[in-house]
């Protein structure tokens, strides 16, 4: 999912240029110009790999206390266990000033090794517990280390680990759960934390983690069109309002933009599959809602093409295709039917872009 | 007062800790003040590939063919508990509550249970068939080193023989809740030890 704040100024950067070379803006301004404008941060390969190094080392810490059963006895293991926790936890705290992106490495290793450090004290001392109580314990731990040193590592460990406990001894899918899914409050908040520091990775976790959310609805609705229909129409407004942020040029507002873009379509297109209103179960119904379909998702590669989202138009494209191969199908490969709503199709598509370009050409 | 980053983290990593540490601690209060009970265990068939470091288990009540299931509903969270003789207890009823299974049999745990009824001697078969009570109280492995593991699988696997006894000593604490505190193998009892 691109994000408009990634390319701005690699795009004045180059209007600025053609600008000096017609003369509109003398060449001296050019770096005072580039100046006022943040440069974008992205991730390099040093600290990728700092990141990737730094998880394995983790699980490497995690494996070693694990697997030495015969040497260590059951309570040095013990305190082996939260030494290295707080070990962690402290070169983090050390590094929190100095060196922000470590000790977001570190906390995301201590809030792993306190994950496993759960299950582990399990093991050790033959603790039978509740998985689900140790995922979401371990969950807010991680929570609680990510707000105390401003990792999104540590938060997206935690949100990884609510939905380990949402599904553990969990019937939820098949409807057969009345309890209330720990997402429901942890995606909303990894999307605030996203938004608020500025996290790609943390921003893609909870958009999934919310439409996550969105399909334990759909679960509970027992495949119910309608639900469907209203969960999509939510999911649409929902996109809405992150492309006003991406608009405003918040940071990662464009990654919710595009994933709730994906969610509006995908949970449409499920929709016209489940049974539907009682009645209404028709071949009209079939054939009307894939030509909605299929609009909606020109709509959207018009948008995404304006807005200037990659992924928005990739998605948009990706949907009119599903979009007309159901168009296809549920016309029963009826090619004369097939050609005039491709045909009606077009159209509507030239006529809006017409439009488009009528509202946007220059006065 | 504004904390910076750091202390920050060492607070809530210590407060982690020390949650570690109580639940270690009340777990191990809660095990060693548990009125002790033997109970009846098999190996789990087929054994787990990666159980290295530990034993599955299944708690199991043999019934003779002349026993018979106790009442059993869907839902039913207690089982009453009542002694069999040697210091074995089995399955004497199940119930909603706490205070219903008390009235079944004088030790309450949580849990619930399923009965394979046996089978009465019969012209066919005038020996009869034993059932089987698969009791789920949450004990289902025990965690021991590896050498020891592969030693407690080989005498389950002959306890099906009838050539072995091997039982696992469980603590049932005030709150309803087993905690295993070891096995007892023909005899000779292996209790966890923290050190």
């Amino acid at each position: 999912m691109s994000v408009r704040m990634a390319s701005y100024r690699d795009r004045v950067k180059a209007d600025i240029d053609r600008w000096i070379g017609a003369g509109l803006v003398s060449a001296d301004k050019r770096d005072a110009i580039l100046a006022t404008l943040p440069e974008h941060r992205r991730l390099d390969a040093a600290t990728a790999l700092a990141w990737v190094g730094g998880v394995l080392f983790g699980i490497a810490v995690i494996t070693f206390i694990s697997a030495n059963w015969d040497v260590i006895p059951r309570l040095p293991r013990f305190a082996l266990l939260l030494g290295a926790f707080l070990a962690f936890a402290g070169a983090s705290a050390w590094s929190a000033d100095k060196r922000p992106i470590l000790s977001n490495i570190l906390l995301t290793i201590t809030a792993l090794i306190f994950a496993s450090a759960i299950g582990l004290t399990g093991q050790i001392f033959d603790i039978a517990g509740n998985p689900r109580s140790a995922s979401y314990g371990a969950a807010l731990a991680a929570f609680a280390l990510a707000l105390a040193g401003r990792s999104t590592g540590a938060a997206s460990v935690g949100l990884v680990l609510i939905g380990l406990g949402d599904f553990v001894e969990h019937d939820w899918f098949v409807g057969g759960d009345n309890d209330v899914p720990w997402m429901l409050f942890a995606a909303p908040l990894g999307a605030l934390l996203a938004l608020r520091w500025g996290s790609a990775a943390l921003a893609h976790l909870s958009a999934l983690a919310i439409i996550y959310c969105f399909a334990w609805f759909a679960a509970r609705s027992h495949a119910d069109a309608t639900a469907f229909f209203l969960l999509s129409i939510v999911l649409g407004v929902m996109a809405g309002a992150a492309r006003w942020l991406f608009i405003k040029e918040r940071p990662f507002a464009g990654v919710f933009y595009g994933w709730f873009a994906w969610g509006a379509l995908t949970f449409f297109a499920i929709a016209g599959y489940v049974p539907l209103l009682s009645g209404m179960d028709s071949w009209l119904a079939s054939a009307l809602h894939r030509v909605i379909w299929l609009a909606a998702s020109g709509a959207l590669l018009a948008l995404g093409r304006f807005d200037r989202h990659l992924a928005v138009s990739a998605i948009a494209i990706l949907s009119m295709i599903g979009a007309v191969f159901a168009l296809m199908f549920s016309l029963g490969l009826d090619l004369i039917a097939a050609a005039g709503v491709f045909l009606l199709c077009a159209v509507v598509a030239m006529i809006a872009g017409l439009a488009l370009r009528g509202r946007t050409r220059p006065t | 007062m504004k904390l910076d980053a750091a202390p920050r983290i060492m607070i809530v990593a210590g407060a982690c800790a020390l949650a570690l540490i109580g639940v270690v601690a009340l777990e191990g209060a809660a095990r060693a003040s548990g009125q002790e009970v033997l109970l009846e265990v098999r190996g789990v068939d087929p054994p787990s590939i990666l159980s290295g470091h530990y034993v599955q288990l299944r708690v199991s009540q043999t019934l003779k063919p002349s026993d018979y299931c106790p009442d059993d509903q869907p839902g039913w969270d207690w089982i009453a508990l009542r002694p069999i003789g040697g210091g074995v207890y089995g399955v004497a009823g199940g119930a909603h509550s706490r205070d219903q299974t008390e009235q079944i049999g004088p030790l309450p745990v949580k849990g619930s249970f399923t009965c394979v009824p046996p089978a009465p001697a019969s012209e066919t078969d005038p020996a009869g068939v034993d059932g089987a009570i698969d009791i789920e109280i949450g004990v289902d492995r025990f965690y021991i080193n590896q050498n020891e593991a592969q030693r407690i699988s080989a005498l389950l696997n002959q306890q099906r023989a009838g050539e072995a006894h091997v039982y696992a000593i469980v603590s049932v604490g005030r709150d309803g809740r087993a905690r295993l505190k070891g096995l007892q193998m023909d005899g000779k009892r292996l209790e966890l030890s923290w050190l």
